[in-house]
């Protein structure tokens, strides 16, 4: 225990918190700020967002027609706002867009109403373009449900084919958009990227340090022996556990403040345009997403260990870790934690590249552990 | 040996340590591989991409009224050929159907005259938008989005009317009216701003890596004692600094010289080396491209390798002067790539406009977008001479600090 | 007691050691050859960072590949080249040492105190290491050795950067500490083991040579060493015919001590033996090449 936590001290030096700190930092504004300042996403993503904290707590997880009246009824409330409002603008009376019904569906190519329609939209104080055509959304949605999945069904594997068909049996229909679900996505991807690179830069030297400073001999002869090499792996394995939930719960705690904890409860399905292989919820989603990036650290900081233990020098260790980084950034991160359960890709190609990420790195691992316990030291 | 060839070996010595390790061999090879990889990969259109050779071959590089003219006959030509009279009749009844049932000559003539024809209605359609873009207009929306001193605001109103005389310029001798690829295939963008920008992230890796080597060789290597006591003595940390120097340069030599051969033996640009970068052709985003000075791609593509050259420079001596004070691979390493990740944020952090106008001279924002350089704009990036000032402005830096380096090195104790 | 049977190394096809048997009691052992002789292997075998490929080692009888912890706990280790974390201090670095030798937490503190003043570093126990001396650092080696109070011993070249001063405390401290503990001390300085070493043990082509006390040793060469007088021109055809182990010039000539077989001549003064003798002539045949 005493060994132990000398080795945490060692890994835990206050020069590579530092550098740690200095990448979370920089990384944070580069990749993370954006999906926290910018969401929801202007307009009419914001809108969207808005309307669905309202909507969701009387309609759930599915919309039945009772309910499709109900917002139908709400739609048209709003509607008669604008109406009121566009009767009275003058500028709208000028441009005969008296009513939002000729508002909406006006003629293009008539310069002075485009002119009227952009002025409304981008630049006035009303939200009610905005707002109706969000709320026109989730009609159509509605309205034309088994025709988005039938759509998507158009030159799908047999295996996509058959989950399309399942949802529309099930009668398992997009409600929503996807405004909070793809923030989220992007999100995790970005935490994956930063804790990713956290894990490497920490983990890194963890026994390149000991054989640089020469201290081997010493503590391979000790009374521990070879065990220490173990005590190291251990101290490894704790730390990258404890920088990698440090740095989730810190990134999660950010993401609260987003403030989607009304789309918890809903099933996947519900949010359309990207479809899923299972029917969780979006706070599973979250809670599945955030174990795998979880588990991801960890293999990669067993795989590290290996790095550090087979490699002859630093520079080397640099370098292999520039294409391990390259590896767990552009397939890892932006490919496997993006798209977990996403049905773009085979039911089974996320799970498989898992295993054999952790089949690869526990072989590699076990190999350097075997070759440890009777290597002659130079 | 003579003095001088003493120097060439000592030289050639340091480099060696770079050079014969595998590590760098495989890493450069790595990085070559991924980029051919990634060339090939999207090469789909290449043949398709032939049809702007075909025009400049037949039509000359610039085109005029007239020339559109004498095109829009050949292409109805070439339609009357396979049967249709007008041309626009012709492709807009084209449905996949008929095309299906056409022999696979006429597919391909049908294609031809498809492609000949978008070029044609491209081309046509640019005098308008040239017309509605309003500099006027972006200076004034630029001037009201902040806040600036009276002095930086007198500036960038210069900028901004220079850049607009510039435009007139542009639009007067019809410098846009030259053939390029339709801004849609985002050429300009594929080769300077995904592939260009991806040489220069692979040249900072491996050249801070291999300056980080060099530099700190002998306290990794407990030879310190024994090598700096030697008659050159501590005179060796200039040998390594000019060896990290000649093999950076060698390093981007067969990174940028190997992946850019590639690239355009893969896309046929033979006919397009003298095409202005301005060309309006070449439009992809909101904006054409609007360079401060009439530049033609090669000597556009020449500017861009040799800024990033100096960029790369600078990147060595960075991590020169860092690996004097930290002394540890790892950490010089580190550093030098979070530096230039800092000097990329930094500006963010700063609301305040003369900040901003300052930091933007910085090298990562020349890393990063090789496809605006010379390029006018609506931000401090894209001022007159930007590339120019960043490139003297870090340079002094980075010699500064080297030097300051060396000269404490050469004062402090080696332990 | 530590006990070597048949003991060999190979690395690949090169082969460092071969069929050395060799049996350790409680005293000092001087493990004495040439560079390259197989000293620094046969040290790393005792020390388990290498295993033989032939032959077992025991301590008290039982084979120390087995004993693993057991036996490493009775052992202390002085690599000849040893790292050290530069921004530790004394006292950081042999705590580091102590939780590594599995010591009881209760008695580190008092017994590191009393390892430094044993080296005489008790008063830069706290300074940082970046700034210590050759000699200072080789202190510190030696305290970390000492440090788990072991019964075996082993220092590779353990005087390497200690003053004189220093060497004469060095050895007193061993011969009291060679009472009751196994002690190898590999060196390639004679003097600092022909006074207080119990017994030599000499490597030769990868093989053991002798092993026996240093008197012992030094009889073989009884009746075989010589000195005279010549001047500078003969000497440099004497050399020639003889080895020779020492010279000096003495008033306008040399005076030469040499090993010979022959018949002594009369101006040939026959001297005792010294163990740096025995040492030039073991190795005289490597050192000419």
């Amino acid at each position: 225990m005493r060994l132990f936590l000398y080795e945490m001290k060692k890994i835990f030096s206050w020069k590579l918190i530092l550098l740690v700190l200095l990448v979370n930092l920089l990384m944070f504004k580069v990749l993370l700020e954006f999906d926290l300042e910018y969401f929801p996403n202007g307009r009419p993503a914001g809108d969207d967002f808005k309307i669905e904290q309202h909507i969701i707590s009387k309609y759930g997880a599915t919309m039945d027609e009772e309910e499709f009246l109900d917002l139908q009824a709400t739609y048209e409330e709003e509607v008669a706002k604008a109406d009121a409002f566009l009767a009275n603008d003058p500028k709208a009376i000028a441009v005969e867009m008296d009513s939002y019904e000729n508002f909406r569906d006006f003629d293009y190519g008539n310069e002075e109403k485009m002119a009227y329609h952009d002025e409304m939209f981008f630049n006035s104080e009303e939200d009610f373009p905005w707002v109706l055509q969000a709320y026109e959304g989730y009609l159509e949605r509605y309205q034309h449900k088994e025709k988005a999945l039938v759509a998507n069904m158009k030159g799908a594997t047999p295996a996509q084919k058959k989950r399309y068909e399942q949802l529309l049996e099930e009668e398992k229909f997009a409600v929503y958009t996807d405004t909070v679900t793809s923030n989220f996505k992007s999100y995790k991807t970005s935490m994956a990227i930063v804790i990713f690179l956290s894990v490497a830069i920490l983990i890194s030297p963890i026994f390149l340090r000991d054989v640089n400073a020469g201290v081997v001999p010493l503590q391979y002869s000790s009374k521990k022996g070879r065990s220490v090499y173990r005590t190291k792996w251990l101290a490894g394995l704790v730390s990258s556990i404890l920088i990698a939930s440090i740095l989730l719960i810190l990134y999660m705690t950010l993401y609260a403040t987003n403030d989607t904890s009304s789309h918890f409860d809903l099933p996947l399905y519900t949010f359309g345009w990207d479809y899923f292989w299972y029917d969780i919820t979006f706070l599973q989603y979250i809670t599945l997403s955030i174990a795998v990036i979880f588990g991801m650290s960890v293999l990669l900081s067993i795989l590290t260990m290996a790095i550090s233990s087979l490699v002859p020098n630093t520079i080397v260790l640099i370098a292999v870790q520039i294409v391990i980084m390259f590896v767990m950034i552009a397939g890892g991160a932006t490919v496997i934690i993006n798209n977990l359960i996403n049905i773009w890709y085979a039911q089974a190609f996320v799970p498989s590249v898992l295993t054999i990420f952790a089949v690869v790195t526990i072989l590699v691992a076990g190999f350097v552990w075997r070759r440890e316990g009777k290597r002659d030291i130079a | 040996m003579s003095r001088k060839g003493d120097r060439v070996y000592i030289t050639w010595l340091e480099m060696r340590k770079v050079l014969l390790s595998p590590v760098f061999l495989i890493l450069l090879l790595l990085m070559i591989g991924f980029n051919l990889f990634s060339i090939w990969s999207d090469s789909y259109n290449r043949e398709e991409l032939q049809v702007v050779n075909k025009i400049i071959e037949t039509y000359g590089p610039s085109f005029n009224d007239d020339i559109l003219q004498t095109m829009e006959r050949d292409i109805n030509q070439l339609v009357i050929e396979l049967g249709g009279t007008s041309t626009q009749a012709f492709l807009e009844e084209m449905t996949y159907e008929i095309y299906d049932h056409a022999s696979s000559e006429e597919q391909h003539q049908i294609d031809h005259i498809s492609l000949l024809y978008t070029y044609v209605q491209a081309a046509k359609e640019l005098e308008a938008r040239y017309t509605a873009i309003d500099i006027a207009k972006l200076k004034q929306d630029f001037l009201n989005a902040q806040t600036m001193p009276s002095w930086l605001e007198q500036k960038m109103a210069n900028e901004f009317d220079n850049w607009h005389a510039r435009f007139d310029e542009i639009v007067e001798t019809n410098e846009y009216k030259q053939w390029f690829f339709l801004g849609e295939y985002g050429m300009h963008s594929k080769l300077f701003r995904s592939h260009m920008k991806t040489l220069a992230f692979e040249g900072v890796l491996i050249i801070a890596l291999l300056t980080a080597l060099i530099a700190n060789y002998e306290f990794e290597h407990r030879t310190q004692l024994v090598t700096y006591a030697t008659k050159k003595g501590r005179k060796l940390i200039w040998y390594k600094g000019f060896a990290s120097l000649v093999c950076s340069l060698m390093v981007i030599a067969v990174l940028f010289g190997v992946t850019l051969g590639t690239y355009f033996t893969v896309y046929d640009y033979s006919t397009m080396w003298q095409i202005d970068i301005s060309s309006g052709m070449n439009w992809e985003y909101t904006f054409p491209y609007i360079t401060w000075w009439s530049i033609s791609l090669w000597q556009y593509l020449l500017l861009a390798v040799v800024i990033l050259t100096f960029v790369l420079i600078i990147v060595m001596l960075l991590t020169f002067t860092i690996s004097v004070f930290v002394k540890n691979s790892y950490f010089t390493w580190l550093l030098s790539v979070l530096l230039l990740l800092a000097m990329y944020v930094m500006p963010t952090y700063f609301p305040n406009s003369t900040l901003q106008w300052m930091m933007h001279y910085n090298v990562t924002l020349l890393l990063l977008n090789p496809h605006q350089f010379f390029n006018g704009g609506t931000s401090f990036m894209m001022m007159q001479y930007h590339e120019f000032s960043t490139l003297l402005l870090w340079l002094l830096i980075a010699s500064a600090g080297t030097i300051g380096a060396i000269r404490h090195f050469n004062v402090k104790d080696v332990v | 007691m530590l006990k070597l049977e048949n003991i060999g190394k190979n690395y690949g096809d090169f082969t460092a050691l071969t069929n050395i048997h060799l049996q350790f009691d409680n005293g000092i052992y001087g493990l004495l050859a040439p560079n390259g002789a197989g000293k620094t292997t046969l040290i790393k075998m005792l020390v388990t960072l290498a295993a033989p490929t032939t032959g077992t080692i025991f301590y008290n009888d039982q084979p120390i590949a087995t004993l693993g912890e057991k036996y490493r706990e009775q052992i202390g280790y002085l690599p000849q080249h040893f790292g050290y974390y530069k921004h530790h201090s004394p006292k950081q670095y042999l705590r580091y040492l102590a939780a590594l030798k599995g010591m009881d937490k209760r008695v580190v503190e008092e017994r590191i105190d009393e390892v430094l003043e044993c080296v005489a570093l008790a008063d830069v126990k706290n300074k940082k290491m970046r700034k210590f001396s050759g000699g200072m650092i080789q202190r510190v080696g030696i305290a970390q050795a000492l440090l788990s109070d072991p019964k075996v011993l082993i220092l590779d070249e353990p005087t390497a950067g200690l003053d004189p001063k220093e060497r004469a405390r060095f050895r007193h401290l061993l011969t009291e500490l060679g009472r009751d503990k196994t002690i190898l001390l590999s060196t390639h300085v004679v003097s600092d083991i022909e006074s207080i070493a119990n017994e030599i043990v000499m490597l030769k082509n990868k093989e053991l040579l002798y092993k026996a006390n240093p008197a012992t040793i030094c009889h073989t060469l009884d009746g075989k060493i010589f000195e005279t007088a010549m001047s500078f021109h003969a000497f440099n055809d004497f050399r020639k015919d003889y080895l020779t182990l020492a010279e000096k010039q003495e008033t306008g000539q040399m005076l030469v001590r040499f090993f010979t077989e022959q018949t002594p001549k009369s101006d040939w003064k026959q001297v005792s033996p010294q163990l740096e003798d025995v040492f030039l002539v073991a190795y005289a045949d490597e050192q000419k090449g």
